[in-house]
């Protein structure tokens, strides 16, 4: 997934300046908060007729999800159902810019809007075996493994900020797609909610 | 250790090997782990907890659980201070600080009884009646009245905990672990459901933990201890000790409050703990195990410190050990007091007997007291008690052979507890707030749970099942059957053999004769927190109430913080009797969350401090920190409000900014601007739709400005439109703006113009934006490009070029807000840094100056530019602005074209915008200053209008102001009357438009 | 807090939604011909039913669709939701 160094020193992201500030506490409760730095992020608007899905197969790699909240991945990248006419196009190997070139070519025949997004979202990734805790503190989707799985993705609400939420891996690791404006509200939201973990915990 | 005079020498679920001390009123006392402080309170001999709320009456501890009404106390002290809290529910910990409310100056001589002493004036309805008159007054009696009556006290500092909240499914909730609900549990957790079991109290058990009776082989608490270590072992099943689901709201979601450390030491508790959690659960299947509360009886003087609920002095011998007191009397309309006398009788108390309404009473409890010599007074009531602040005995009489009066001579029995018990009530709370209704049982003289409206099933005595068998079987069966609806198979569990005596019928009785009138001889409590007698009833119901919600807040019966727990049926009886009506025919009054209260602090969870709200910051924040901004809230977004410098005011800050852009360059932060990205063959069609003006003729890379207006034609957003290509557009809107105009695009598009096509992409946070403006500006930009051609014949206002601006891929859009030479450079976000520090670098000859949205709001107002939410508030219509240029005529059809036809938006005098300049130039009024036809002394005056923005321009050297007049338009050059916070100021009716009428240098 | 099924994604918490109010209100394809009246019951006046009531519901922080649903307004109970164009079922409070 898109977990790039910082390429270029010019650039900078709503977190750069929060790094350091968390309590110790989450570490040994199980759960890792990782700030990651996205790649090529792309929107994209169509309607996911079978020429559509075929193009942009032919042009990634990828299949275009129709199942709703599904996620299609191949090597380089993958693709999250938002809606059933909007995708997220995650590309690790290259720049928004250049994704987005590569996606309007694949549907430049279609009524489609490509927009480059990976200046406007970041992306958190919450993994361990308490991730799920953390999330259920803020956030109202059912998250247990038989509703939820690697693979499955969900818009929807985490404390008081909007969240693509995608479901990467089993430990369980969920990658938090938001807004780059609340980001560091969301950042210092998740930070403040691993460190009660033990209390809950505990009476369990 | 001091002695603990009323503690029995053994038994109880105390930890005997744990005492510890706590502090009552300032006295120390010493109790046990495992003793509520109530039952520490009794075991110390403490009888007197409280003063009730109107009559300031001696109370003592009356239930062992969530219904008290009298044992109310503070907790704690300062920062930890918690006042309203239920010393029967409150765990005892070491070091323990509480003190009684509600009497001053202390609960032994309470100053406040006097009011006892007039109770003839207090009536039900006296605030009503006495303090609404004179009007104005109100005020001061309200001040004396809450002494009086208050509550406890809050803290004034703040809360030094930590509270959580968790949202969770499940597939079956039990609330109540009782027998009832650890059967339903153990059902549906064997089935492999996710199952939640929850109670508020600090051990499973429910009843069982004072029951004496055997399930299986096993005493009671055995077996329910089994129950929950297999519950436990469960890897899908929870139990929530210590929490109450105090809610239960739509769609099966249960609100729960867990006292994580509430039950703690001060010293013991950690922040990394959280104080309580807040559960949101979202359950398949609800299972109400909530069980019953016992009634009291209505009798005068029943509120005299020692009178109690059989069952919880039942709970305070079995459960405590605890004696509440030396000898007991017990007055009861069914068996449940016997089991409590013979429980007593056993622990080594002496029982003076048992007062029973009912005759020729048989069955195997009545057997076993009379085996025990306990004596049974049958078909006799208590007509009165005795003692001063505590119990010393009662009066008894024969009940008449109609049953509906007293006979004969009183008969004095002595005793210093007085066990009562009228009946059982179904804790139907929660069912009823999920909206199902309840049905009366006249069989058992309480309400039961009638249909379900959501998905719930009850169990239980919270069904008014009453025999502990009876509570297993369906606990058993309704965990099977909430699980198979959750869609898992399941078996009903084996029942364990229980050996309990059958109950005998109970005689209705719920005010008991007297010889008295009931407003003589003592009063007759129904609400022991509210202090609502059977007199305030009756008087309620002479006086023509005959809704029980009215006769509630008549009397304020039930509006206690216990909500009318041990009141509401006792209320409603005698209504009943008072008004002719049968208790079915009257019904109940609507049952409320929280089932008990809940603290703020649990409610408020994390949202407090810095995580209150998102703030939303944009790429170039840090720099406007460093440099001394100070910042504005705009909705979420935090701007940069004006930068001051050595020393400087507000005004001084931005006179100097506003001059910067006037004579040189400024610069600012317009990142906040919503973005729009349209897309597709429709997108002209689209514009046409949802703005005013024709967007037929818009040439690629120019930028147009809009109105939105909603179909009742008032104008809610405005915004510069650029068209990128034949299918490609780019709309800004305000501030905050971009969320609700994307979602009014997308509902037209979805739900109206289905076969439109046109994609809306919210692209608000790809871009940061610097604003330049000045007469400069032109010179900065050209220094930094080198693909774009600045000349005003290239790129002229109202144009969008795309270039590199300081190495960075940029759309520079020729718009002005300010009325001056204006770009705004737009490029990616991650790059908004680089972009400003190089025009900060490269600007600083032209003396760039920074500028905040004040300065900003100051250039718009000199140039006449409306602010959506200023100069409106959605009453304004674009001819109210005087921007009918802005308003097709020729279009036939754009969303609220309509409504500027009706009759009431074509009215010549509609408030209407217009500038004002008063007379003094050096005076600024204030923003809502109204503009009045007529002066009088004091408001009301005859309103014209009012003031919507005002400033001092720095450019045009004067104050300035904008206002919506009455038929303003036609009034220029008027001179008007304004009155501003009390000032009374003469302007001038002027065009808004103050600065640069012909727009040149905007144009430049 | 409602539990609404969208009909895209299945059931979530009514924080993920907004309300559009009553559903099933056509806009007048021709305004100029309506009388005040006319246009004034379209854009102001909506029922106001004790029983089922179709309204329209956007999944703002979900798929972002709009859509219609069928919500007896006594229980609350939402008896069905369907997509817009999509036309309302039968049912009786």
């Amino acid at each position: 997934m898109p977990n790039k160094s910082v390429g270029e020193s010019k650039k900078q992201g709503a977190l750069d300046h929060c790094e350091h500030t968390g309590r110790p506490a989450y570490i040994e409760v199980g759960v890792t908060l990782t700030q990651m730095r996205p790649t090529g992020l792309v929107n994209v608007r169509v309607r996911p007729d079978n020429l559509a899905v075929e193009s942009i197969r032919n042009k990634l790699g990828c299949d275009l999800p129709t199942v709703p909240g599904t996620v299609e991945s191949s090597s380089d990248c993958h693709i999250l159902w938002i809606g059933p006419t909007e995708w997220l196009v995650t590309m690790s190997s290259c720049e928004g810019s250049v994704a987005s070139e590569v996606l309007s070519a694949a549907l430049a025949e279609f009524h489609a809007a490509v927009n480059d997004v990976s200046d406007s979202l970041h992306i958190i990734r919450v993994s361990g075996e308490d991730a799920r805790l953390v999330l259920e503190k803020g956030c109202s989707l059912d998250l247990h493994q038989r509703e939820f799985r690697p693979g499955r993705c969900a818009r929807s609400v985490i404390a008081k900020a909007t969240v693509l939420l995608h479901q990467t891996d089993d430990a369980p690791s969920f990658e938090l797609y938001v807004d780059r404006s609340y980001a560091e509200y969301l950042w210092r939201w998740l930070e403040d909610a691993a460190s009660t973990l033990v209390g809950v915990k505990r009476q369990e | 250790m001091k002695q603990q005079p009323y503690r029995l020498p053994t038994g109880g679920r105390i930890e005997r090997n744990r005492p510890i001390s706590f502090v009552y009123d300032g006295r120390p006392y010493d109790g046990f782990i495992g003793d509520t402080l109530a039952s520490a309170l009794l075991a110390n001999g403490v009888r007197l907890v409280g003063r009730s709320f109107k009559y300031h009456r001696p109370r003592g501890v009356m239930t062992a659980g969530s219904n008290e009404p009298n044992a109310i106390v503070q907790l704690e002290t300062g920062a930890y201070a918690e006042p309203n809290t239920r010393a029967t529910q409150v765990e005892l910990y070491d070091g323990l600080t509480a003190a009684s409310q509600n009497c001053w100056p202390s609960v032994g001589f309470d100053f406040g009884a006097w009011t006892s002493h007039f109770s003839d004036l207090f009536p039900a309805g006296f605030y009503y009646k006495t303090f609404m008159w004179p009007r104005s007054a109100w005020m001061r009696y309200e001040y004396f009245i809450r002494r009086m009556a208050g509550l406890g006290s809050s803290p004034r500092v703040p809360d030094p905990d930590r509270y959580e909240k968790m949202h969770t499914h499940c597939d079956v909730l039990v609330v109540g672990s009782g027998p009832a609900g650890l059967s339903a549990a153990l059902a549906a957790g064997r089935a492999g459901a996710r199952v939640i079991l929850v109670d508020e109290q600090n051990e499973v058990g429910g009843s069982l933990l004072e029951e004496t009776i055997a399930i299986g082989n096993d005493p009671a608490m055995s077996w329910a201890n089994k129950v929950r270590e297999e519950l436990i072992a469960l890897p899908e099943t929870r139990v929530l000790l210590r929490s109450t689901a105090y809610g239960y709201y739509d769609h099966n979601l249960v609100m729960i409050s867990q006292r994580v450390s509430d039950h703690l030491g001060l010293s013991e508790r950690s922040t990394d703990i959280p104080r309580q959690i807040l559960w949101k659960v979202r359950a398949k299947e609800v299972v109400l195990a909530t069980g019953a509360h016992e009634r009291p009886l209505i009798f005068p003087d029943n509120d005299r410190p020692g009178v109690m609920l059989a069952s919880a002095a039942r709970s305070y011998v079995n459960r405590y050990a605890v004696k509440p007191g030396s000898s007991a009397i017990f007055f009861t309309n069914n068996d449940s007091a016997y089991k409590a006398a013979l429980d007593m009788h056993a622990a080594g108390m002496r029982v003076s007997g048992i007062i029973d309404v009912r005759s020729d009473i048989s069955g195997s409890w009545a057997q076993s007291v009379r085996d025990a010599g306990i004596p049974i007074f049958e078909n006799q009531v208590v007509v009165a008690t005795h003692g001063k602040s505590g119990l010393k005995g009662v009066s008894v009489m024969k009940l008449n052979p109609s049953g509906d009066g007293v006979d004969g001579v009183t008969q004095r029995v002595h005793g210093d507890v007085l066990c009562m018990s009228g009946g059982w009530s179904p804790v139907v709370h929660l069912f009823s707030q999920s909206r199902g209704k309840l049905n009366f049982d006249v069989a058992k003289n309480c309400f039961v749970p009638g249909t379900p409206v959501q998905a719930s099933i009850t169990v239980g005595a919270c069904n008014g099942s009453f025999l502990l068998s009876d509570c297993l079987r369906e606990g058993f069966l309704a965990g099977t059957e909430a699980a198979k609806n959750a869609g898992f198979e399941a078996i009903v569990p084996d029942l364990p053999d229980v050996q309990e005596p059958e109950l005998t019928e109970e005689r209705a009785v719920w005010e008991t004769p007297n010889r008295l009138p009931s407003g003589r001889g003592g009063k007759r409590f129904i609400d022991f927190q509210n202090d609502v007698t059977s007199r305030d009833v009756e008087l309620a119901a002479r006086e023509g109430y005959l809704s029980v919600e009215h006769l509630k807040r008549y009397t304020t019966l039930g509006m206690g913080t216990d909500q009318g727990k041990l009141s509401n049926v006792n209320g409603l009886a005698v209504f009943s009797r008072c008004t002719g009506h049968d208790i079915p025919a009257l019904g109940v009054t609507t049952f409320r969350p929280p089932y008990t209260p809940v603290t703020f602090g649990v409610i408020g969870g994390r949202d407090v401090d810095h995580l209150f709200d998102p703030v939303r910051k944009t790429p170039m924040h840090e720099w406007h920190v460093s440099s001394g901004a100070l910042f504005e809230d705009v909705g979420q977004w935090k701007r940069p409000h004006y930068y001051p410098q050595d020393g400087e005011d507000m005004a001084a800050a931005v006179k100097r900014e506003c001059e910067a852009v006037g004579s040189t360059v400024g610069i600012a932060d317009a990142s906040t601007l919503g973005k729009l990205d349209l897309r597709g063959p429709d997108v002209k069609k689209l514009l046409n739709w949802v703005y005013t003006n024709a967007w037929n003729k818009l040439e690629t890379d120019r930028c147009r400005y809009g109105l939105m207006l909603g179909e009742n034609g008032m104008v809610f957003d405005d915004g510069v439109t650029t068209k990128l290509s034949d299918e490609h557009y780019l709309m800004s809107t305000t501030s905050g703006g971009a969320g609700h105009v994307h979602q009014w695009l997308e509902e037209w598009l979805q739900c109206e113009w289905l076969d439109m096509k046109v994609w809306v992409t919210n692209i608000t946070t790809q871009y940061a934006v610097a604003q330049i403006s000045g007469p400069r500006a032109r010179d900065l930009l050209a220094e930094l490009t080198s693909d774009i051609d600045v000349s005003p014949q290239a790129f002229p206002f109202m144009s969008m070029r795309c270039g590199t601006v300081a190495g960075i891929s940029a759309r520079v859009f020729r718009i002005s807000f300010s009325g001056e030479l204006s770009y705004e450079i737009n490029v990616p976000a991650n790059k908004g840094m680089a972009l400003w520090r190089a025009l900060m670098s490269c600007g600083q000859k032209y003396n760039i100056t920074p500028y905040g949205t004040e300065s900003m709001h100051v250039l718009r107002a000199e140039k006449g530019f409306i602010i959506v939410g200023e100069e409106t508030d959605g009453t304004v219509t674009p001819m109210d602005l005087g921007m009918d240029w802005i308003v097709s005529k020729a279009k036939k059809n754009f969303l609220g074209k309509r409504s500027l036809s009706r009759s009431d938006i074509i009215k010549s005098d509609r408030k209407q915008l217009v500038g004002l300049l008063t007379d003094n130039p050096d005076y600024v009024l204030g923003v809502g200053a109204q503009i009045v036809s007529q002066i009088n002394e004091s408001p009301p005056m005859p309103m014209e209008g009012h003031v919507t923005s005002s400033y001092y321009g720095p450019r045009v050297g004067r104050s300035i102001a904008m206002a919506l007049l009455s038929g303003g338009l036609k009034r220029q050059g008027e001179t008007v009357t304004v009155w501003d916070r009390g000032n009374i100021v003469r302007a001038k009716v002027s065009s808004p438009v103050f600065y640069d009428r012909d727009g040149d240098r905007m144009n430049a | 807090m409602f539990q609404i099924d969208c009909p895209f994604c299945g059931p979530r918490w009514q924080v993920e939604f907004v309300c559009g109010g009553e559903a099933h209100i056509e806009r007048p394809i021709n305004p100029d011909m309506l009388s005040d009246d006319e246009w004034a019951d379209y854009v102001f006046m909506r029922t106001n039913s004790k029983g089922m009531h179709y309204e329209r519901w956007c999944h703002i922080h979900g798929c972002r669709q709009w859509f219609n649903a069928a919500r007896d307004t006594v229980s609350d109970k939402i008896h069905a939701t369907y997509r817009m164009g999509e036309k309302p079922p039968e049912l009786s409070s």
